[in-house]
């Protein structure tokens, strides 16, 4: 297993004081406390966080981890000195009400944990009894499938207690229902399938935070849907009837003529599905005149004959 | 390595979720004593609706609520105020955050 520099981890000196430690702790918990971090390794560094402030700020534990000498360097390969078991008080870590829900590492068991006898691990021990901490993860999701509902199956990755009482993160499968009229940023909640209680305390919740998919036609606002409409400059001029899609297949809708870039047509309730009864939102097609980059000589001649007899000066 | 699928028949869409949960069965779900759940009312963590814990309704929002306030409030030794205050203030950040990548999409 590997050494454990728990002053490095807390961003202090060995000499640092208890108001120094518990200042580092919050300041440095505050940033990388998984309901608030960003930061991608969030999890496991607040897990190093709680578990050196676990140590340093319990003065019997601190000494213990201090005896162990300042020689060692952060990810050494380490193993407790002969006797260690035997000495030191036996007064660690108070039979598991410290418990912080994630589990401690390796190394914090090896020193802390060998005093126990094993009467915190295991249901059958001590009496402790802990509900599982909630999981958060995020699933993305289609367009259509908001649109209609679905079943998606999700793997993920889940906090448990093994056999031997320590806590390791364990595959699991889910099929999910999705919910017909879902919306981006909506959170689902699934009772009981979050991490494993300690003890045969209840399980956790999973919380699943719905995120779209970017889709190839549609952009999304509330419960509505916007398209870029490609039309032909004619067909702006002189009005035409032309494909839309939808998320229910193609429609047919005219475009008025004289339309403009940028204007907007509504197609009432072919947008996302209200969820319940609530209203479903509408499409909106954003009409985009298109020039062609390339043109035959005919077609050259016709854009000039029009450019001659026509009197629409836009600029004037 | 396969793993069996298990099947999960409930997912409650927690925006919109009912007031579904009476005080004691709130409190039994939060494993918390009446006292505290009072407390989270009175903070401002959780929204019940109905007057008076006799009559109030809860819904799995206040549940979520009210277990990410404990987790703040032991990890950042942070009294009930302050939890309240960061929930609110990470509920509208998420809410933002959404708003904000809509607004991208729309670009």
């Amino acid at each position: 297993m590997e050494y454990k520099d728990y002053y490095k981890i807390l961003g202090v000196e060995r000499s640092a004081d208890a108001d120094a430690i518990k200042a580092s702790y919050r300041k440095m918990a505050r940033k990388y406390h998984p309901d608030v971090s960003k930061e991608k390794d969030a999890e496991d560094r607040f897990k190093d966080l709680q578990e050196a402030y676990e140590v340093l700020k319990d003065p019997e534990k601190r000494a213990a981890y201090d005896q162990l000498g300042s020689n060692w360097r952060a990810g050494q390969e380490f193993r407790p000195p002969p006797g260690w078991g035997q000495q030191a008080g036996g007064g660690f870590g108070g039979g598991g009400a410290d418990f912080g829900g994630g589990g401690f590492s390796d190394f914090f068991e090896s020193i802390f944990r060998q005093q126990q006898g094993g009467g915190f691990r295991g249901s059958g021990g001590g009496g402790f009894r802990s509900q599982g901490e909630d999981s958060e993860a995020t699933i993305r999701v289609s367009l259509e499938d908001a649109a209609h509902g679905a079943q998606r199956e999700i793997n993920l990755e889940v906090p448990t207690m093994g056999p031997d009482g320590r806590m390791r993160r364990e595959a699991r499968r889910l099929t999910v229902k999705i919910p017909k009229g879902i919306r981006e940023g909506q959170r689902l909640r699934m009772a009981g399938q979050g991490a494993t209680g300690i003890g045969g305390g209840p399980n956790g919740d999973l919380y699943l935070h719905i995120q779209f998919q970017p889709h190839p036609r549609f952009r999304v606002e509330g419960s509505d849907l916007y398209h870029d409409l490609h039309i032909t400059p004619w067909e702006a001029v002189l009005g035409a009837s032309v494909e839309v899609p939808t998320l229910d297949g193609d429609v047919r809708m005219k475009i008025p003529a004289g339309s403009t870039s940028g204007q907007k047509l509504r197609l009432s309730q072919k947008g996302l599905p209200g969820s319940g009864s609530k209203t479903p939102g509408d499409l909106y097609a954003v009409i985009q005149i298109v020039v062609p980059k390339k043109i035959s000589e005919p077609e050259k001649a016709l854009w000039n004959q029009l450019a001659e007899i026509s009197d629409f000066h836009p600029r004037r | 390595m396969v793993l069996p699928p298990i099947t999960v028949i409930e997912a409650e869409l927690l925006e919109e979720g009912a007031f579904c949960f009476d005080f004691p069965h709130f409190c039994t779900l939060l494993h918390c004593a009446e006292g505290e759940a009072v407390q989270l009312v009175r903070y401002g963590v959780i929204h019940p609706e109905g007057s008076g814990p006799q009559h109030w309704r809860f819904r799995s929002l206040d549940l979520y609520r009210a277990r990410l306030s404990r987790r703040l409030s032991r990890d950042l030794e942070i009294d009930m105020a302050g939890a309240a205050l960061a929930v609110d203030l990470l509920e509208r950040l998420r809410a933002g955050t959404v708003k904000a990548r809509g607004a991208q999409n729309l670009d």
